[in-house]
């Protein structure tokens, strides 16, 4: 009686566990491994050598995949072993696509306060990070984006305020502004530790005041190729930034006014410089090339180049960067050089900039971090007949320095951030009667911000910039002032 | 790298003796540094969270009294005086200014207290007579009453407001100085930074009634407005 109980109660299990092994077999061979999504685009720090808790399962790859075996008889004396010719590949090739998950964002040394401004950047870190852990062949479409809407009002004060010429700067501005962007970031894993990489930035964009959009339609950021090795080399072609080595803190944020300071319309060209000749994408038709090389963890090197056709001339340029980073202390240092010359043969014209800078930056988890900046740069402008233009060779230094304080909550978390610029531009024109152009421009701020979930910051920002300058092409020359207040709260989602 | 640096400590301090202070920074740095990093590599030895746990509440600490310093810069305001005949008002020059605060909890949420401020470069931005003159800066201490009042959003962070009226005293370079009344008013968030320590950050405006009587007995007003910024930390004990 027992035995065919038992049986029947074996088979039924068997047959039980073969046809959910069937059920799983059927979806996984219509549907790419699902992305584990649950944490937020704005990881907790997750060390980029760890094995994630939820990796993503390898993609197959049809073309390699090995030929099928089947055996027949196993179990006997005589086992016969079939090999079945390889099929051929699928005329669709399954594709994973995948919201960028915390180990993307690599923290093996931390990047700064959780939420901060300085973990928010990545200090040369290969990101996003998309190894394949199983050690096989992989492709993912990684999905990631951030958008941002400010508000802002700024307010201009030149003065003398007998000085008519400064009436064209008596302006305020108040100003919605937005920026969204998607990240597409297709990476094929060739084993655990080779990639190659793509990243584009789809932008849309809401009144910047900025000329790359202004004829409207779109718009990209990021757009470049990558490979390499992970956490040891890669090359990089594109457009894409290069690293940062001046950090201006929780303020001074990109495409604001705020950024641009105390600078009317009326008002001679100045603005900071950080090592920022060769750091941004380039302009026009013209992209960057770079290799990166980490030779130790707490060691990153980037050999940034530039090329291409930049203000209707062909431009060529170089930034190489180096950042040491323990974690808690951060010091990073770099030069620049480009030269610009005009599509004209016959034209003489030759723009020369070198630079230097550094940063020291020290993080106190998980309440403060700060640091300190200073950068010098030069422009050496000789124009198409081969004159020297004094007025427009310049020498621009910046000093600055910033300082977070967080209440390091995990869900609640409070940023406090101040921070100071400090630049000072001088020209070349020491022929008499002319006077040396002298300018210098202050900008401050305080900021305040919340984050909802790990993914929605609230951030307010309140400005004050000054400005003085001193011209020459008059004698007594003509000093003036001019002072910026601004207040801006930004909403800004990170995904 | 974290057993390297291991070897580092173990050394003796004695060990720097004789290597001037250039090997003392040398060791101190590499002391720093090692430490820095064994910390970073405990955390990577222990699992990697999913998400972030939610901490355990800080115990309310039963303090009554607090201790605040801030930095009070006054970058928009207006500086009025009498030049000659005239009372004129003009744009004030960006000064700054320190602030310090004794305040006791009188029930939950609402503090009062003291606190004098200290402001540097109480001037107009350029002589608003527009005749060349040299401009002259005040100095303007406030003796005022602070009375504040917090609303705890979650733990850690607070909303407050505070209306700080008190008796001001302006001194310039050279001459009489001015007198009168002053009231500051402004709301804030405060955020802690352990059951003790906070910082603070607020914005407001500050109105003087200052006016000065000079030699000859005569009496004109000579008074500051400002837009108040305070970044400011604490401690309650």
């Amino acid at each position: 009686m027992r035995t065919p109980l038992l049986t029947s109660l074996i088979l039924l299990a068997s047959s039980t566990l073969a046809s959910a092994a069937t059920r799983t077999v059927a979806q996984a061979d219509h549907e790419p491994a699902p992305a584990p999504t649950p944490t937020p685009a704005a990881p907790p720090p997750t060390p980029a050598s760890a094995v994630p808790p939820a990796a993503p399962a390898p993609i197959p790859v049809p073309a390699a995949s090995a030929p099928a075996t089947e055996v027949i008889g196993a179990g006997t004396a005589t086992p016969v072993v079939i090999e079945r010719a390889s099929t051929e590949p699928a005329s669709i090739t399954e594709v994973g696509v995948q919201r960028l998950p915390a180990y993307a964002y690599p923290e093996d040394l931390t990047r700064g306060l959780k939420h901060g401004s300085l973990w928010l950047t990545f200090h040369g870190l290969q990101w996003p990070y998309m190894p394949s852990f199983s050690g096989g062949k992989r492709f993912v479409m990684g999905l990631s984006g951030w958008g941002w809407i400010d508000n802002a009002y700024q307010k201009f004060a030149p003065f003398p305020i007998d000085n008519p010429h400064l009436e064209e700067n008596r302006i305020r501005y108040w100003k919605q502004q937005a920026r969204m962007l998607l990240r597409v970031t297709p990476t094929y894993a060739i084993d655990r530790d080779y990639f190659i990489q793509g990243q584009v930035e789809l932008v849309g964009t809401g009144d910047q005041s900025i000329q790359r959009s202004a004829v409207g339609g779109a718009d990209t950021d990021d757009l470049y190729l990558r490979l390499g090795k992970w956490n040891r080399w890669d090359f990089q072609f594109g457009r894409f930034e290069g690293w940062e080595v001046f950090h201006l803190g929780m303020g001074l944020d990109f495409n604001t006014f705020e950024r641009l300071g105390a600078v009317g319309p009326g008002d001679p060209q100045i603005g900071y410089y950080g090592l920022s000749d060769n750091q941004f994408r380039p302009p026009g038709a013209s992209g960057n090339f770079a290799f990166h090389y980490y030779p130790l963890r707490i060691l990153r090197f980037e050999l940034l180049g530039l090329a291409g056709n930049v203000s209707n001339g062909p431009a060529y340029g170089t930034r190489p960067v180096a950042i040491l980073d323990l974690g808690w202390l951060k010091f990073k240092a770099g030069v620049e050089y480009r030269k610009l010359i005009n599509q004209q043969l016959s034209n003489q014209t030759d723009v020369t900039s070198k630079g230097v800078g550094a940063a020291l930056q020290f993080v106190f988890l998980p309440h403060l971090e700060f640091g300190l900046n200073a950068a010098q740069g030069t422009i050496w402008n000789i124009d198409g007949n081969g004159n020297l233009l004094p007025e427009a060779s310049v020498t621009r230094t910046s000093v600055g320095g910033f300082a977070n304080v967080s209440n390091g909550h995990p869900r609640h978390t409070l940023i406090f951030g101040v921070g100071s610029l400090m630049t000072w531009t001088e020209d070349q024109n020491p022929i008499t009667p002319n006077p040396v152009d002298k300018y210098w421009l202050y900008q401050g701020y305080v900021a305040a911000q919340y984050v909802i979930h790990n993914v929605f910051y609230i951030k307010l920002v309140a400005g004050y910039s000054r400005s003085h300058f001193a011209l020459a092409g008059n004698e007594p020359r003509v000093e003036f002032d001019d002072e910026m207040y601004s207040a801006r709260l930004r909403f800004s989602f990170y995904f | 790298m974290h057993n390297v640096n291991c070897g580092t400590l173990s050394r003796p301090l004695s060990r720097f003796r004789g290597r001037g202070l250039i090997g003392v920074l040398v060791g101190l740095v590499g002391l720093l540094t090692s430490v820095a990093l064994s910390r970073t590599a405990q955390a990577q030895e222990m699992p990697v969270a999913t998400a972030p746990a939610e901490s355990p509440a800080a115990p309310a600490a039963q303090t009554r009294w607090q201790l605040g310093l801030a930095f009070v810069p006054m970058g928009l305001g207006k500086f009025t005086s009498s030049y000659g005949t005239k009372l004129i008002t003009a744009d004030a020059a960006f000064c700054p200014g320190i602030s310090l605060s004794a305040s006791y909890r009188v029930i939950e949420g609402l503090t009062v207290g003291l606190a004098p401020q200290l402001l540097f470069k109480v001037a107009p931005k350029e002589d608003p007579t527009e005749q060349g003159m040299p401009v002259t800066n005040w100095r303007e201490l406030d003796a005022m009453v602070r009375i504040a009042y917090a609303y705890q959003l979650v733990e850690t962070i607070a909303v407050y407001a505070e209306v700080l009226p008190g008796y001001s005293f302006m001194k310039p370079d050279r001459g009489d100085p001015s007198l009168g009344f002053v009231i500051a008013g402004g709301a804030g968030l405060m955020m802690d930074m352990s059951d003790r320590l906070f910082v603070n950050l607020a914005g407001g405006y500050q109105v003087g009634f200052q006016s000065r009587t000079d030699s000859a007995g005569m009496t004109t007003d000579t008074r500051a407005r400002y837009v108040r910024t305070v970044l400011g930390v604490g401690y309650r004990f």
